[in-house]
This record gives C-alpha cells, sequence and structure tokens, in this order.
C-alpha cells in the first residue's frame, strides 16, 4: 500500500472503438484541472507504449485548446504503466448488485477479481444496470438470451428492463 | 505467476489473457484481439 493509483483498465476491441475515443471520454470523466492530493487517487493516463503516450499528450494539449486552458493548468499526469492488480471480486461490476441474484450467480461462476472483470456479460449487464435508460434497452432484451444466464435470472433482467423502460 | 498476496484473497496481475472463459458469451469474446487503456480518474 502507499505506491499504488486506484486506476480502471479498460480492454476493448479497436475495430470497435479507439483509443483516441477513450481519451475524449476521460477528459470529460474526470476533474483535470484540480490538484492530486494522493498517489492513491491521482489522475492519470497510463500508457502500455509510445504510441498510448503519443495520443495522450496529443490529447490533452487539444483539450486545454479547447476548454482555454494553459498545459500547466491540466493536472493530468501521463504516466507509464508498472503493472496493473486487479481489485477483489466485490470491488468489480458495482451496478450488478442492482440485480443481486444475477450478481451472485456471476461470482459463483468467475470467484476472482479478475475472471469477473474480465467477463463480457458481467461487464454489459453492469453498464445497462449502471447507465438505465441511456443505454440501447432493445439492445439488451435482443441479445440477453446469448447472454448463457439461467432461465430464471434472464427472466429477472428482462422484468428489471421491462420496468425500467416502462418509466421513460 | 504473478500474484501480490493479501490475508483474503490473491489479487492477480494483468496478464494479457482473458480469464472468463465459461459462459458463452464470454468465451466467444475471449477470442477478440484486445487492447487495454488504463486511467486514474482521480
Amino acid at each position: 500500500m502507499g505506491d499504488h493509483t486506484e486506476a480502471v483498465s479498460i480492454d476493448y476491441d479497436p475495430t470497435v472503438v479507439s483509443y483516441s475515443d477513450l481519451l475524449a471520454e476521460f477528459w470529460l470523466g474526470h476533474r483535470y484541472d484540480s490538484i492530486n492530493r494522493s498517489t492513491q487517487y491521482r489522475k492519470a493516463v497510463f500508457c502500455r507504449d509510445e504510441t498510448q503516450r503519443q495520443l495522450a499528450l496529443v490529447s490533452r494539449e487539444e483539450h486545454s485548446e479547447r476548454e482555454g486552458l494553459s498545459l500547466d493548468q491540466i493536472r493530468t499526469g501521463i504516466l507509464p504503466v508498472n503493472h496493473f492488480t486487479y481489485a477483489e471480486a466485490y470491488h468489480q461490476k458495482y451496478s450488478l448488485s442492482r440485480a443481486s441474484e444475477s450478481r451472485l450467480f456471476l461470482e459463483s461462476v468467475y470467484p476472482t477479481g479478475k475472471a469477473l472483470a474480465d467477463s463480457t456479460v458481467a461487464t454489459r449487464l453492469n453498464a445497462y444496470l449502471g447507465a438505465g435508460l441511456r443505454l440501447d434497452w432493445k439492445a439488451l432484451q435482443r441479445d440477453l438470451g446469448a447472454y448463457g444466464l439461467p432461465a430464471h435470472l434472464e427472466k429477472q433482467i428482462r422484468q428489471l428492463i421491462a420496468s425500467r423502460s416502462s418509466r421513460e | 505467476m504473478n500474484l501480490r498476496k493479501r490475508p483474503e484473497e490473491y489479487l492477480e496481475r494483468e496478464d494479457g489473457k482473458v480469464a472468463a472463459v465459461i459462459l458463452p458469451l464470454d468465451e466467444e469474446r475471449s477470442k477478440v484481439p484486445f487492447e487495454t487503456a488504463t486511467f486514474g480518474l482521480g
């Protein structure tokens, strides 16, 4: 403890979304102008290679210009990744707790933090349950059958979707 | 194995492999060549 940073690591399909796309979302999603008060909670792009580093530098400059700020006012670091360690399973996929039986099932299938984090099923369910109506519920309805959930859990998720959709 | 031991659980390090391959969708998606982006959000 003491020398690590709490971070999110995103495994993505580069044919669908680019690193630059993710950088753009990153700049919009954090307080880039506030001081880093600790190593544990610092704001940073952790780069895995020189290509990522260069893209991060360009995106930082573009963001500062867009916001009318000098680079000095952007407190977010651009740093190399040392190594990434997965948090425990109970730290993963927070929004899955809204469908507690599904979460218990997924944790029984994938009992470690890494396995649960790596699961596309867990990731998508977590996203839908967390983002709510901002995501395409019809796509979830369409694709849910392929997730491999037990029938009764699939039914619960569909009922949850239906109740949320009706509130739109 | 690259593990950092804690009293409750061994914490795994990233290894470039997909650990979730049991459910059908996960097994299918584990074959997709992926890249990784890492951010500290503060």
